[in-house]
């Protein structure tokens, strides 16, 4: 993995570890998300943040490429 | 000392204009590892509105309140709700001997326009956000963060490389969430708070899981 890569997945790493311990953190909500279909609006923000960072892997190395 | 429990009150406006700042301020304590509270989270007909509010306070060790919305409405009047709201923890705070919630934070538009209409709470440091989302979503990180002995990870990289993370991580929420918003065609264009909160919540484990 060139520069840019390697600084790339260190930022997201470093994000992640920030992530990780929020998520420990946070108590469970003591509610539901009323009105939303929860599941649905659930799979969906994964799947958009997934496809994000796949581009965002793609560009950074396509850029390290040239 | 019992542990924190880790749940924010969050006293501010619900109006379509106060939706970026409040937006922002969600973000900022669930990125800290806390859980935003509002009134209106739960439907519930068998408590009115006060009973809510109060058992809110009672049920968080932190509280926020945003008190730069209090100018006169079209019928000459101001908006008592947040004041009356910071009131009810403040007395709860010192009533109690323990002193009550661990953390209360109030903010305002500009620095020092209390002293005008609400000299009773000089001393608090009510701290100015300015309008922007980006300084109020500060102002919550750095409240949060001054009071979590147990906080994550790094606390000096954090504390340190927070200023220019929580926009950026704030705009990709912002701009996955039109996405997710997109793909919903019109379904959640009405998002109510408890569903804002849960979006904020699934994406950080989104980010977390997609890396893993």
């Amino acid at each position: 993995m060139s520069g840019t890569g390697v600084a790339t997945r260190k930022a997201e790493e470093d994000d992640r570890d920030i992530f990780v311990e929020s998520i420990r953190l946070i108590p469970p909500l003591p509610y539901s998300p009323t009105r939303i279909p929860a599941e649905k609006l659930r799979n969906t923000i994964i799947q958009v943040v997934r496809e994000r960072q796949a581009k965002v892997r793609e560009a950074s190395l396509n850029g390290s490429d040239q | 000392m019992a542990a924190i429990n880790r749940q924010v009150f969050i006293n501010c406006p619900l109006d379509h204009d106060y939706y970026p700042l409040l937006e922002a301020v969600a973000f900022a304590v669930c990125v800290c590892g806390y859980t935003p509270r509002f009134p209106s989270e739960r439907v519930e007909s068998g408590l009115n509105r006060l009973s809510k509010i109060v058992g809110l306070i009672d049920e968080c060790d932190f509280s926020l309140h945003d008190i730069s919305r209090t100018e006169l409405n079209s019928n000459q009047l101001p908006r008592f709700n947040m004041p009356f709201e910071l009131g009810l923890a403040l007395g709860r705070k010192y009533s109690i001997s323990d002193g009550g919630a661990a953390g209360l934070l109030i903010l305002d538009r500009e620095p020092f326009r209390y002293h005008e209409s609400f000299s009773d709470i000089s001393g608090c440091d009510p701290l100015a956000h300015y309008d922007s989302p980006q300084i109020a979503m500060h102002r919550v990180w750095k409240w949060l963060v001054s009071h979590d002995d147990a906080h994550p990870v790094n606390r000096d990289r954090l504390v340190q490389g927070i200023p220019v993370k929580l926009q950026s991580w704030l705009e990709m929420f912002q701009a996955d969430m039109l996405e997710v918003r997109g793909r919903f065609e019109g379904e959640l264009d009405d998002l109510p708070l408890s569903g804002l909160v849960f979006s904020i919540r699934v994406w950080l484990e989104a980010n977390t899981e997609a890396l893993s």
